[in-house]
């Protein structure tokens, strides 16, 4: 049996492979993502005339919204396949199945972050490209598919798990919403990294602590 | 509250259980304390009549905390030894932390609006981490109750009971450092030390809604009992059936 980083590395293939073929999760995160964009718009704009303040919130709750979508897809249709069953058999470690759902479920945000940010900088007229994003976005997306991972495994064996897992999923991820938002907003205000700086650390720790966590317990929602 | 089979023919023979006693001090102890927390202690000097729901607030946070404390701990227990009683447990300190959690946040709020002038603070961390406290474990007893109950369901809930616990420090930072970008509700510390008038009746009040909370605790946890006995009895009927 290879060891587990060649079972990640399997796994995330497969995942990858599924993903490409059926261009399900990405395609329905994007179409989401954007609808989410233009109901802010068309909710806030004549309130406030600056849309500007309203881009980080309305980023990460189309962030946020999207990886619903994706992870309830993700491991809904292993069950519903019986692919889980068929890796359990395997001499599979549950970590790496664990560790590959968050690298699919992770890149698959990044790819709609680059797909997001240019036409939101289309649909609400202001650039938001700026390099200090980069790295708030991909400690965000971290966040979100380490909690969202653990989560969308425990409520796929219930018989109401789409309206589960926003239910729980949300509130655990309040520190990371909060971090990407605040962090998000001083950048596109271009403050110095002082003033930001803190919530990228709480965004970090807070992935640190749930990816072990959840690595840890992920073996207890797959069992029997 | 139904009884398990093979304890009816006891239970015209014992009127008074122990359960019943301690229901009437604690019976004793609610109103002891509601007359020295309402009608004895004197009123506070800048809030007035409205610091007495201290009395209330004040003890069921405490107790709020320490049963998701409670949970946290059993939850861990039973991923570690996989015995329903730590489960039991749980779950029931889970109900218990809800429903507290739920008066600790009505009864700030009615505490809030005459002193700080809101209902509600966003700049506070101790008021967002509760209301996040208080949605995670919703959410930990809607998995419960919307899922069959089997061993599967158990486990997946004690992961979220843990994971559940595990945030509620981050919340609470994440927060407090939130605070600094908005003002600071009016009253938030006091550093003087509360007097002995103010501290009996508090202690008093303590004390009572924690018998309170034991007192539902037990009812409880013989109820779950009763619960698994009716499933184990379910069983046997089913397999008699099949013989």
């Amino acid at each position: 049996m290879p060891g587990i980083y060649h079972q990640v590395l399997r796994l995330f293939y497969r995942e990858l492979l599924i993903e490409f073929r059926s261009k399900e999760q990405l395609t329905t995160m994007f179409i989401f993502a954007l609808t989410t964009v233009i109901i802010f718009q068309f909710s806030f704009e004549m309130r406030t005339g600056n849309v500007k303040i309203l881009i980080p919130g309305v980023l990460w709750i189309s962030i946020f919204l999207s990886s619903i979508l994706s992870l309830n897809r993700s491991f809904s249709r292993d069950h519903e396949e019986n692919a889980l069953i068929g890796m359990l058999s395997t001499p599979l470690d549950p970590l790496s199945i664990y560790i590959s759902k968050v690298l699919t479920t992770t890149f698959l945000l990044c790819a709609l972050d680059l797909i997001l940010l240019p036409i939101m900088t289309i649909l609400l007229n202001s650039s938001i490209f700026y390099t200090n994003l980069i790295p708030v976005l991909i400690l965000g997306n971290i966040g979100i598919s380490a909690t969202g991972a653990i989560v969308a495994s425990t409520v796929a064996n219930t018989k109401s798990r789409e309206t589960l897992l926003p239910v729980i999923l949300l509130p655990l991820l309040l520190p990371v919403l909060l971090g990407c938002v605040t962090a998000t907003g001083a950048i596109i205000d271009e403050k110095p990294l002082q003033q930001y700086g803190n919530w990228i650390q709480i965004v970090a720790i807070y992935d640190i602590i749930f990816t072990f966590a959840s690595g840890l317990m992920f073996h207890f929602t797959i069992e029997n | 509250m139904r009884n398990r089979p093979e304890e009816k023919p006891h239970l015209n023979s014992k009127p008074i259980s122990k359960l019943t006693g301690f229901g009437v001090i604690t019976l004793v102890l609610v109103l002891i304390s509601t007359y020295m927390s309402l009608v004895s202690a004197p009123l506070e000097a800048i809030q007035g009549v409205h610091q007495k729901i201290f009395y209330i607030h004040v003890p069921l946070a405490f107790i709020a905390y320490a049963s998701i404390t409670v949970v946290f701990i059993a939850s861990l227990l039973f991923l570690a030894k996989n015995d329903s009683k730590w489960d039991r447990l749980a779950r029931i300190s889970a109900e218990i932390g809800i429903l507290s959690t739920t008066i600790v946040l009505f009864s700030g709020s009615l505490w809030g609006r005459p002193v700080w002038g809101a209902w509600w603070s966003w700049s506070d961390a101790r008021l967002v981490t509760t209301l996040v406290m208080w949605l995670i474990y919703m959410g930990y007893l809607m998995l419960r109750s919307l899922s069959k109950s089997n061993s599967q369901t158990v486990k997946i809930a004690s992961v979220i009971g843990v994971l559940g616990f595990i945030n509620v420090p981050i919340t609470y930072f994440s927060v407090y450092l939130w605070t600094y970008l908005h003002p600071l509700p009016t009253l938030q510390s006091s550093t003087e030390r509360p007097e002995s008038s103010i501290l009996v009746p508090f202690l008093l009040s303590f004390l009572a809604y924690l018998a309170v909370i034991l007192v539902i605790g037990i009812v409880r946890t013989n109820l779950e009992k009763d619960f698994d006995q009716l499933e184990i009895l379910k069983k046997q009927v089913e397999g008699n059936r099949w013989e």
